[in-house]
């Protein structure tokens, strides 16, 4: 039978003949399209970025951003739709702040991620719902050390050393492939991942973008926070002198 | 067997302080005194109880202070409202008929509170004092004075505000209240809190309070030169910006000032 | 000290007589809470476990606040190692390094929750305070100035019931922690000192409104850009903010003490005698310890073991317990203690 299906695309709560959520699969290719999502675990903490495409010159520097923060010590980055994003973060915090007040004690991302997997999973099952457009990376750094999974619009989630998600993830899964997060600060890992989204994004294809990054480590005392302004500064002009060299060796 | 005291929890309590308002021909003076208390313990010296609404119309709270800081807060938001759907400010009047009708929305639960509203007409640009009962009962008067020395302060405003006991001289005309000058009105204020702060625990400290003048009415016997020697002595006048009046000022109705006036009472 | 309450009211008044308009308000609450709208009863708690008196105090460079580390079941001295300060961060993540807890010991109701810190530090501060000390001196300098350009520190001090306490340490918490991360995404100023007293003194009054009400008294200090804010609010949701506040017994004993010493402060300072109108940070102290040392004679709910907050631009400090000489020789001639003579 064929796989495209037709009339086995329209809700999540059919499958097609041959197994497939069609529909799934269509909220994986919206979570592709937008600019690429990196999280990268070094040894002391975790390192957040996105490649924010700027879709006109006149939105205001800095603004509109896309990563969040869950909880003191969890951060949120995502690829796909930003409204999706900006709703599952916050039920993320809500998840957040129901086990502190049921435990006391701050969430493991691990019981976080048990939360988030299902209640992005409810949305692939039901007929009157859609699943969520997004590919999310989640970090933190919980009583266990630095923490870095993903979750997908199927709502199967995954810990890994180090991911991408978005347009051009397979050159920055590449890239990743080749550090060892384990024996790296974040401050250093902060000035990869800059190299990465700046060797990712085509200028050509994509015109302008800001990089928008956040990190969980020593110098945050733990808390998720925004890459400090001469930070991000300086680990962006590494990361264009990188390509440079790049290009010249060429 | 004796029985276990059931400890009952009372949901009210009164802070003391007390408050007065008097209205002239085309002005109004509103004042409290800023000690609130419980008991025999002084909880703050300088705690507000008389809250401007408009650039026209000021509400003085007395009683219980959370309910009274609940009941202003509640009653600004209200008139904020009504300025967003009108784009313009509520009339005393009806501010008035408001507060009549969220008091008596609690007539099971109760606003602890004595309420004195003063300010300008909309319609004649009088002097206006509305005063209200914890349930919403009120009427338009001339003066009024509640809280702790209700008792002292209003036989003193009945004598020297609505001449009662005085008799005209033969041949003159009836007395009439509304025709007081502002400077007899402050100088009545002042001496009706001075005697107030003497005579009860619960007032002191500091007196502070609004003069709200009608639109076109002249400032000269409340600020500038010619008031020296008018003034109650150590009585400070300062006119307010509507901007710091905490109404909204892109509305504010054109013509009426507004001056808060303050003097220091007693502290024992 | 909420036992005081009971009998707080030391003349009554009829509503009736005093205010001329012959209505009787607290009756007509009264009936509504007997039921008289639908024949519900709501059940009104009474303090359990408590503390007693808490202090405030505005000095020059900020705010203190004290409250000693009992908290008491009846007149038995149940948990002598409670602290009853707490420091509420509003935007630690933009300033690090901005508070010290040299607390030693000083430990919640509960150790049975998975805190490794085994104290009553959150484990965001637990890490604070271990990168405060791997820190180096040009990184705090760099802090500092991040902390004078946003800073925003509150303190409270609570009497009282201690599990309401502690209610309010965790709604609290959750909303420190929601405008911490809305911070990421939307950049706005940390909740001021007068904000927090205003959420929560909305707080306290809903919940008397609603007959059950959080059984405390608390003092809220804080500095914000380098003013400084202290308030009084309780179980009825009476506010009120002064340079001086005390609690319970306190507000007997200690309230006369802080305030003739900040008025004599005031005075010499008008004088020209001393620089400016406060109290200076050793002045404050010294006249907090004598008030706990008062309190801790006269007050038989009273530990003499306590701590004191000191709120400031640069953070919220809390002090180890500390513990004042006292002299109990005078007891021994008194009838009542020691051997009877008649």
């Amino acid at each position: 039978m064929s796989s495209i299906g037709t009339g086995y695309d329209l809700s999540v709560s059919t499958y097609s003949p041959d197994g497939r959520i069609f529909q799934v699969e269509y909220a994986s290719k919206a979570a592709e399209a937008s600019g690429v999502a990196i999280g990268l675990r070094c040894k002391d903490g975790v390192v957040l970025a996105v490649e924010k495409v700027q879709t006109s010159k006149l939105l205001v520097k800095g603004a509109n951003k896309r990563i969040v923060s869950v909880d003191n010590h969890v951060g949120l980055a995502a690829s796909g739709l930003v409204a999706d994003t900006r709703h599952l973060g916050k039920r993320a915090a809500e998840e957040a702040q129901n086990f502190k007040e049921t435990y006391g004690s701050p969430v493991g991302l691990k019981a976080l991620m048990e939360r988030i997997g299902a209640y992005v999973h409810a949305y692939t099952s039901y007929g009157s719902v859609r699943p969520f457009g997004i590919s999310t990376i989640v970090g933190a750094i919980d009583k266990t050390g630095p923490q870095l999974y993903v979750v997908e619009p199927s709502g199967a989630y995954y810990g890994y050393r180090a991911c991408a998600v978005g347009k051009g993830r397979q050159v920055a899964k590449t890239e990743l492939e080749k550090l060892d997060g384990s024996t790296m600060t974040v401050r250093e890992g902060v000035k990869e991942v800059a190299r990465i989204v700046h060797l990712v994004h085509d200028d050509n294809k994509d015109g302008n973008f800001e990089l928008e990054m956040t990190w969980i480590g020593p110098e945050t005392n733990g808390f998720h926070v925004h890459v400090p302004e001469d930070l991000l500064v300086e680990a962006e002009a590494a990361a264009r002198r990188a390509l440079e060299e790049d290009m010249d060796e060429d | 067997m004796p029985e276990a005291i059931q400890h009952r929890f009372d949901p009210y309590s009164s802070n003391g302080g007390s408050i007065l308002a008097i209205a002239g021909k085309d002005f109004a003076v509103v004042a409290g005194d800023t000690r609130q208390s419980e008991g025999y313990s002084i909880q703050s010296r300088y705690q507000k109880k008389v809250f401007p609404l408009t650039s026209k119309a000021i509400l003085a709270v007395n009683g219980f202070a959370a309910d009274g800081n609940n009941f202003v807060k509640r009653v600004k938001q209200r008139l904020e409202w009504y300025t967003h759907a009108h784009n313009k400010e509520m009339p005393i009047k009806s501010i008035a008929r408001l507060i009549q009708t969220m008091l008596y929305a609690r007539r099971m639960f109760p606003y602890y509170v004595y309420n004195v509203l003063a300010g300008i007409e909309e319609d004649d640009g009088t002097g206006a004092v509305y005063s209200f009962d914890p349930v919403g009962s009120y009427e338009r008067e001339t003066c009024r004075a509640a809280g702790a020395a209700q008792s002292l302060l209003q036989p003193f405003l009945d004598n020297q505000i609505y001449f009662r006991n005085h008799t005209p001289a033969p041949g003159q005309p009836p007395f009439d209240p509304s025709t007081h000058p502002l400077s007899t009105v402050l100088s009545i204020l002042v001496d009706s809190f001075s005697s107030a702060t003497e005579r009860h625990i619960e007032v002191g400290d500091f007196l502070e309070g609004y003069v709200i003048l009608s639109p076109g009415r002249t400032s000269d016997d409340l600020i500038g030169e010619g008031v020296k020697g008018v003034l109650p002595e150590g009585m400070t006048v300062e006119e307010q910006d509507p901007e710091d009046l905490d109404v909204q000022s892109a509305v504010a109705g054109k013509g009426c000032r507004v001056f808060l006036v303050r003097k220091e009472l007693k502290r024992d | 000290m909420y036992n005081s309450h009971g009998h707080g009211h030391f003349y009554s008044r009829s509503s009736s007589g005093e205010y001329g308009y012959g209505y009787d308000v607290g009756q007509a609450g009264r009936d509504f809470l007997n039921g008289g709208m639908g024949g519900e009863k709501q059940v009104t708690q009474q303090p359990l476990v408590t503390g007693t008196s808490v202090l405030g105090l505005k000095y020059a460079d900020g705010i203190m606040l004290a409250a000693d580390n009992l908290a008491s079941y009846g007149s038995l001295a149940r948990f002598k190692d409670i602290q009853r300060l707490y420091p509420l961060y509003s935007s630690s993540a933009a300033h690090p390094g901005q508070t010290s807890q040299s607390t030693a010991g000083a430990g919640v109701l509960s150790e049975s929750a998975p805190n490794p810190s085994n104290s009553a530090k959150t484990e965001s501060e637990v890490m604070a305070d271990k990168e405060s000390k791997e820190k180096d001196p040009k990184d705090e300098k760099k802090d500092e100035k991040k902390a004078q350009s946003r800073s925003s520190h509150t303190c409270l001090a609570v009497a009282g019931d201690m599990s309401d306490f502690q209610y309010l340490k965790k709604i609290l918490e959750g909303v420190v922690t929601k405008e911490r991360a809305q911070s990421t995404t939307d950049a706005h100023p940390a909740l001021a000192p007068e904000q927090i007293y205003e959420y929560l003194s909305n707080v306290m009054y809903a919940r008397r409104s609603k007959m059950n009400p959080l059984w405390n008294a608390i003092v809220l200090g804080g500095v914000k850009d380098g003013k400084s804010f202290l308030g009084y609010i309780d179980l009825l949701g009476t506010t009120y903010q002064a340079p001086t506040l005390a609690t319970g017994f306190a507000s007997h004993f200690a309230q006369p003490l802080l305030r003739e010493a900040y008025e004599e402060r005031e005075a010499a300072g008008k004088r020209g005698e001393k620089e400016g109108l406060l109290l200076s940070r050793e002045e404050a102290e010294a006249v907090l310890d004598n008030c706990m040392k008062v309190l801790f004679y006269r007050d038989a709910r009273s530990l003499n073991k306590y701590q004191i907050a000191t709120i400031t631009d640069a953070g919220i400090d809390i002090s180890a317990s500390r513990e004042n000489q006292t002299e109990w020789k005078f007891a021994e001639g008194l009838r009542g203690y020691g051997p009877q003579k008649q």
